[in-house]
């Protein structure tokens, strides 16, 4: 990633990252790619081998990135079920062009010797 | 690195990886819906484990497992 985005309240974040998804299955780039990393706050790089300060509140990164459009986000501890429930029904409502679930061999043959036994 | 061919093996090894070294992972998801193609990615940058699918019912193994490694990440 090149410069430090600046970070969206949650709701925005993932009012826009919604609208990553709508667009995408219409127009520009295809793919959209969704990031989590811990964060604990810092901008600057750290020094190789160094460990997040002890008694920091750690809270999670949340990065989007659709074509040359990135957004981000940080969620802290408290807020982290409302925002997964919420991250969760943009996911179910937009990754939607995806195969339903079809019999694999094994199960077929097993509901076979069933019927038969 | 090879993606995995099913979802339980990569959803162990991912908990797995990401309990040993929290604070290194990050988890990337990439949907394609002109292809219809959903990616999933953990790694440490030493360790890369990758799932990739086609089937609907992977997006609530996902939620669960993103669920799980979201309170990780949090909580440590």
């Amino acid at each position: 990633m090149s410069s430090v985005e600046q970070h969206l309240a949650n709701d925005q974040f993932l009012q826009k990252l919604s609208a990553f998804y709508r667009d995408s299955k219409i127009r520009g780039p295809r793919s959209v790619y969704v990031t989590m990393k811990p964060y604990d706050g810092r901008t600057k790089a750290t020094p190789k081998d160094q460990q997040f300060k002890d008694g920091d509140e750690v809270s999670c990164l949340f990065r989007a990135k659709w074509g040359n459009k990135k957004i981000a986000t940080e969620v802290k501890a408290k807020e982290v079920n409302k925002f997964h429930t919420q991250y969760s029904a943009i996911i179910v409502a937009q990754m939607v062009n995806l195969e339903k679930r079809k019999k694999t061999e094994d199960e077929k043959k097993k509901t076979g010797a069933a019927t038969k036994a | 690195m090879t993606y995995f061919t099913s979802w339980d093996e990569f959803a162990k090894a991912a908990e797995r990886l990401h309990s040993a070294n929290p604070e290194k992972c990050r988890f990337v998801t990439k949907y394609n819906h002109t292809k219809g193609v959903l990616v999933l990615k953990l790694t440490d940058d030493v360790v890369c484990l990758q799932y990739s699918t086609n089937q609907l019912q992977d997006v609530k193994k996902l939620e669960k497992l993103s669920s799980t490694l979201l309170r990780t990440i949090v909580t440590q």
